[in-house]
Formats: C-alpha cells, sequence, structure tokens
C-alpha cells in the first residue's frame, strides 16, 4: 500500500476510535436522560439491518434468511450465540450437501453499499 | 485475579471460535485485494473493526484511494456511537487513559456481552468487565486475521464468509427481552430485506427499526 493509503488507515482507525469513545463525553448525558432507550435500540437495529443485507446477497440466497431465524430464535431463547451460529452452518453445510441450496459461497461475503451502488453478489 | 475480569473472559471466551472465524475471513479478503500478511494485520491492529476493514478492503480493490477508505470505514462504523451511548451509563466514571483503551476495544461482541454484565458487580467491575471481554475478542480477532492472511483466500472453508452476518445478527438479538426490541428487531429485518437494493438501505432499514421500537416503547 501507499504512504497516502496509510494516512486514510491511520485516520480510520482514529475515526473509528472517535465515534467509539464519543459515548463518554457529549453523548452520554443526551442518551440517559432522553425519552426510550434508542442508544440501545439503535445499536441493535444497526447489527441486525447489517446482518440482514449481507444475507440477502449472499449466495446461499434464501437458506441464509432462514438460518438467520434459527439464530435469532436459539440466541433469544438460550443466549449462546456460539451455539445457534453453530447450529445455523451446520444445518446450512446439510442442506448444501443434500444438494436443496444452489451453492455454498466460496469469497467473503461483501458488504451492503452504503457509500454506492449495490454490486453483484460475490461468488 | 478481579470478579469482573473473570466474569468478563468467561463470558466472551464461548464467542471466541466465531471471531476467529470471521477474523480469518477478512485476513483472507486482504490477502485477495493485494496487501501482504503484515499489511493485512497491521491494518487491523489499527482500525479493530470487523465491517470497517471489510469496506476499507472492498474500496482498496476497486482501486479507490484514501479518503474513500476512510468515508467507507466510517459509515461503517457510525453503530459504534450508538454501542457507547447505550454501554457507558452502566459502567460510570472512569479514568482518562481506561476510556481511551475501552473506546478502542469496543466491539460488536463486547458491546453484546456487557449486555449481560452480573447485576452484583460494582460499576468499576463492570468496566472491567467489559474490558476483559473486549480483550478477549481482540485477541481473537488479531489471531483470526493473522490466520486467514497467512492461509490466503484458498485456505477458508467456504460457509466461514456466512458467519459474519450469522455472527452479527446473533450477536444483536441475544438479548432480546422486551416488547420494543422484538418490534424494533422485526421492523428493522422486514425493512432490510425491502430496501436492500438502495445505496445505503441498511441505515434506512436501521433507522425505520429504531424508530418503531421507540414507538412501541412509548
Amino acid at each position: 500500500m501507499s504512504a497516502t493509503l496509510w494516512v486514510g488507515v491511520f485516520a480510520l482507525g482514529l475515526g473509528t476510535w472517535a465515534l467509539r469513545g464519543a459515548a463518554w463525553l457529549s453523548v452520554r448525558p443526551v442518551c440517559t436522560t432522553t425519552g426510550p432507550p434508542l442508544g440501545g435500540l439503535g445499536s441493535t437495529a444497526l447489527m441486525v439491518a447489517l446482518g440482514i443485507t449481507l444475507l440477502r446477497d449472499d449466495p446461499v440466497g434464501v437458506a441464509g434468511l432462514v438460518a438467520a431465524v434459527g439464530v435469532v430464535v436459539l440466541s433469544a431463547a438460550t443466549g449462546r450465540v456460539s451455539l445457534a451460529v453453530g447450529l445455523a452452518l451446520g444445518g446450512l453445510w446439510g442442506a448444501g450437501r443434500a444438494g436443496w441450496i444452489d451453492s455454498a459461497p466460496t469469497e467473503p461475503t461483501s458488504l451492503p453499499e452504503a457509500h454506492g451502488p449495490a454490486r453483484e453478489p460475490a461468488r | 485475579m478481579s470478579r469482573g475480569i473473570r466474569a468478563g473472559i468467561l463470558a466472551a471466551l464461548p464467542l471466541s471460535p466465531g471471531i476467529v472465524a470471521v477474523g480469518a475471513v477478512v485476513g483472507a479478503l486482504a490477502i485477495r485485494c493485494g496487501l501482504s500478511p503484515v499489511e493485512s494485520v497491521v491494518l487491523s491492529l489499527i482500525v479493530f473493526a470487523g465491517t470497517a476493514q471489510i469496506a476499507a478492503l472492498e474500496v482498496l480493490e476497486r482501486g479507490g484511494g484514501a479518503v474513500e477508505v476512510v468515508a467507507a470505514g466510517l459509515v461503517m462504523s457510525l453503530r459504534y456511537l450508538a454501542y457507547g451511548a447505550a454501554l457507558a451509563p452502566s459502567l460510570g466514571r472512569i479514568p482518562g487513559v481506561c476510556r481511551g483503551l475501552l473506546a478502542y476495544l469496543l466491539t460488536d461482541t463486547m458491546f453484546a456481552v456487557s449486555a449481560r454484565i452480573p447485576a452484583h458487580l460494582s460499576p468499576a467491575e463492570r468496566a472491567s468487565f467489559a474490558g476483559a471481554a473486549g480483550a478477549v475478542a481482540w485477541l481473537a480477532w488479531q489471531g483470526g486475521v493473522l490466520a486467514g492472511s497467512i492461509a490466503g483466500a484458498a485456505g477458508i472453508p467456504p460457509l466461514l464468509a456466512t458467519s459474519v452476518p450469522l455472527l452479527i445478527v446473533g450477536l444483536a438479538t441475544a438479548r432480546l427481552r422486551s416488547a420494543p426490541e422484538v418490534v424494533c428487531v422485526g421492523v428493522t429485518a422486514g425493512l432490510a430485506l425491502a430496501l436492500g437494493e438502495l445505496p445505503g438501505g441498511w441505515l434506512l432499514a436501521a433507522a425505520g427499526g429504531t424508530a418503531a421500537g421507540g414507538l412501541a416503547w412509548r
């Protein structure tokens, strides 16, 4: 990578750190004194939106969304996220072996485009 | 070892295999984008944010410049603002240096685990809990990135890529308890499916889900 790109990486690291730490500065009083717990709801919504959008574009297709429903139910019921994700991946693997789903992804999942037009999912 | 640190480590350890797996996917992606294993690990140490790292790498792969790398990564990191706001009140007053360190360690995992901090812990022990959980996640993540960087894309089992979104969804919903939270998750998921084609559609979905949850709370 060029020196310019490394400067960009450092800026990204610093910016991310600032976003993480902002709550201990000015945001905290706002979020603790006003109305509903929007901080908690907002963070949950951001994670769910990101995960579902990634799954939506995943080559495993609808099976990935079905697996996500299973993960939600199991995680919420037991609090065991690793177990839920492990079972879901096992189910997807089994479905792939049985030929019920088209194909498994061969590359890292692409992120949703928050900064540009939609692209073809990675295969 | 204090109660808080021990509890934090024990709470985060079960999630470590999943974090290592996702880190390996990101490490492999970095190699595919033309970075060396050393560059991949250094980038991960500086940024330490999975989605921001993936966004930055995708921009790099498309030949984007430094400004685009920063913009794409920061959009992905916006959620940390909400995480911090939700987490900070329960941790009490934290000294400056520790505050900076906790901010660096704040990830999806640390936030999800910290939502289940035992009620009997003092604010200082809660901060220790969060820090210990964050440190475990950090070690797992960097180890995964290193392994993925060495193995390269060819060495990563196919379904590991699908584990990224599944882990994110699982972490978000592991503490679903109240009706407003269920409404929030349901509306967000529906909107994410409907608006996924739009640029920034997932951010709109999150905003809609938060608003719906807020209304249900009232």
